[in-house]
Formats: structure tokens, C-alpha cells, sequence
């Protein structure tokens, strides 16, 4: 299979995740009162998954921050120059990160591709899905309850993949401090907490092992 | 609105790229390298409890949907490590729950 094909097939449950999530922003875009067409700009340019919902509030800021950690992990894997390294990091959003490090890596330049790859089909996704519903706008409203669980089934299945990936329990139970930890201290930023806490713990793991 | 989405554009371009201008230091680090192999499903399962915040469990259907949905999803991969299986076939029981507890 071609680094190609290969980049659909992984990214299919995304597709059908963030196709209507797109098309949801795009409606919710128009009906807090901004031009229809700046939502699929806005869906090119800050691109942030379902994070991106909070753009439409300005409460995306310390947010986003989580996003700087997923680079560490592809480090090595986000070759060439800063363009391409640049616009890899940009469209860096969870399913992206989340695909990425656990999908088996690829060979040398076919693996390039197979990044490339996925990270453009999700932010195509993404943005087509964005300009649907603000062509659409309030003629049709798309609505298909329980759509949204696909993500957490995505989540799921990879977090499975990782223990067979990792085969350690480790990171596991430091994971699972981390969520209720977070979930105690603050719960709305669940995620930068979480991985805040995360760190802390290994760099505790660190100075005494 | 116009100058938001550019500075937010801006700002997401910067933090996502921050790793990468210290690719060099971060790679001699033994920290850094452990953190980057850990954070994957550190960073998955906090996103599972980030996708369930909204659940309501203290009112029916108390997260049921959600809890079997999951256990289907997991079942389903222990069985037959089939991604695309266990992510349509938890996605469909969630959505079939959901429309007849709702």
C-alpha cells in the first residue's frame, strides 16, 4: 500500500469526526455573527480541531498551549525544511498527534510522505467539512446525535495500541494519577494540567532513579 | 475578527513549532527523550476524559451510553485489534443506546 493509501485508511474515523464537527463550527460561525466566509479561513489558519470552537469566544489562548508538548514526541520524524517542519507543527491537532505516534512508522522517505499525508487529509477534512456549513449556513441543519463519540472510540482504540506499542505499564498508571489529579485541581483545563502533572512526576521519577 | 483568527493563527503556528527549535538539546536530553516516548498514551488517555467532560452521570441515563460504549470499543480491540471494527462498532452501539435511553 502507498504512503497514500495508507494516510486514508488511518485517517477514515477522523474524516467521519471532524467532517460534522467542521460543519457544526461552520453553522455555530454565522449564528454568533461573523461573515460566513471568514469561518473556513478561520478553519485553514488556526486549523485547531475541536479546540477550535473556542476561538469563537477568544478563550483559545491558554488552551493551545497543550500543543506544544506533541511536538517532542515527533521530533525526529518531522524532517526537511522549516516550511514543511512548520506547517507539520501547525497542523499538529490531537487525532494528528494521536495517529502519528502510535501507527506503526514507515521507511525513510515513504514515512515522510505518510506524515505529510495525514496531517493534510485532517486539516482538509477539517476545512471542507467548515465550508460546507457555512455555505449551508441555517438552510439545513446538520445533526446526527452521537456522532461525537467516534473521537472517544478513536481515542480508545490508539490508547490500547500504545500498551502494545510501549508494553510497559508505567506511563499507564502515571497517566491515570495524572487524570485525577487533574481532574481535582482543574478540570477545565484538563489537558494542559494533566500533562503539567504528567511531567512532574517523571521528573521526580527521574531525580530518584 | 479578522485580526483574532490572525493572531491566533500566529500563536498556533509558534507553540506547536516551539519543540522543534530546540530539537538539538532536547534530543541529547535523557528526560526529554523519556517524556517524549510517555507522553503518547498519557497524553491519549487524557484526551478519552477530555471528549466525556460533558457527560451528565448524576442524571439518567448516568454516562451509561458512554460506559458501555467504551467497554464495547475495548472489547472489540482486545478481540480482534481491528481499528476501524472497534471504533464503528462501539460508535454504532453508542448512537443505538443513546436514541433508545434518551
Amino acid at each position: 500500500m502507498s504512503p497514500f493509501w495508507k494516510a486514508v485508511k488511518t485517517t477514515l474515523p477522523v474524516f467521519l469526526a471532524y467532517f460534522p464537527l467542521g460543519v457544526v463550527f461552520g453553522l455555530l460561525f454565522q449564528q454568533v455573527g461573523y461573515l460566513w466566509f471568514l469561518a473556513p479561513i478561520a478553519s485553514i489558519l488556526i486549523f485547531g480541531g475541536s479546540l477550535q470552537f473556542l476561538a469563537l469566544t477568544l478563550a483559545a489562548l491558554p488552551v493551545a498551549g497543550r500543543n506544544s508538548f506533541y511536538g517532542l514526541s515527533l521530533i525526529d520524524r518531522f524532517r526537511g525544511s522549516w516550511l514543511r517542519k512548520g506547517y507539520l507543527a501547525f497542523g499538529l491537532v490531537d487525532a494528528t498527534y494521536s495517529l502519528l505516534t502510535t501507527e506503526q512508522e514507515l521507511e525513510g522517505e515513504d514515512d515522510d510522505r505518510f506524515v505529510l499525508w495525514v496531517t493534510i487529509l485532517n486539516h482538509a477534512y477539517w476545512v471542507v467539512g467548515t465550508l460546507l456549513g457555512a455555505v449551508l449556513g441555517l438552510l439545513f441543519m446538520f445533526n446526527l446525535p452521537g456522532a461525537e463519540f467516534v473521537l472517544t472510540a478513536l481515542f480508545v482504540v490508539l490508547l490500547i495500541d500504545q500498551y502494545y506499542k510501549i508494553g510497559k505499564i508505567t506511563p499507564f498508571l502515571i497517566a491515570g494519577i495524572a487524570l485525577v489529579l487533574a481532574l481535582v485541581i482543574a478540570p477545565v483545563h484538563l489537558l494542559l494540567v494533566g500533562v503539567g502533572v504528567a511531567s512532574a512526576i517523571l521528573i521526580t521519577w527521574e531525580a530518584v532513579a | 475578527m479578522i485580526w483574532a483568527i490572525v493572531i491566533l493563527a500566529v500563536m498556533a503556528v509558534v507553540t506547536r513549532l516551539l519543540p522543534f527549535f530546540f530539537a538539538k538539546q532536547l534530543k541529547a536530553n535523557r528526560f526529554a527523550r523519556r517524556l517524549a516516548n510517555w507522553l503518547p498514551p498519557i497524553i491519549l488517555l487524557l484526551l478519552v476524559a477530555h471528549t466525556l467532560m460533558g457527560t451528565p452521570v448524576r442524571v439518567y441515563p448516568y454516562g451509561l451510553p458512554q460506559a458501555i460504549g467504551i467497554a464495547v470499543a475495548v472489547g472489540l480491540h482486545l478481540w480482534r485489534r481491528n481499528m476501524l471494527l472497534s471504533i464503528f462498532g462501539s460508535s454504532g452501539a453508542y448512537m443505538i443506546l443513546l436514541k433508545c435511553m434518551g
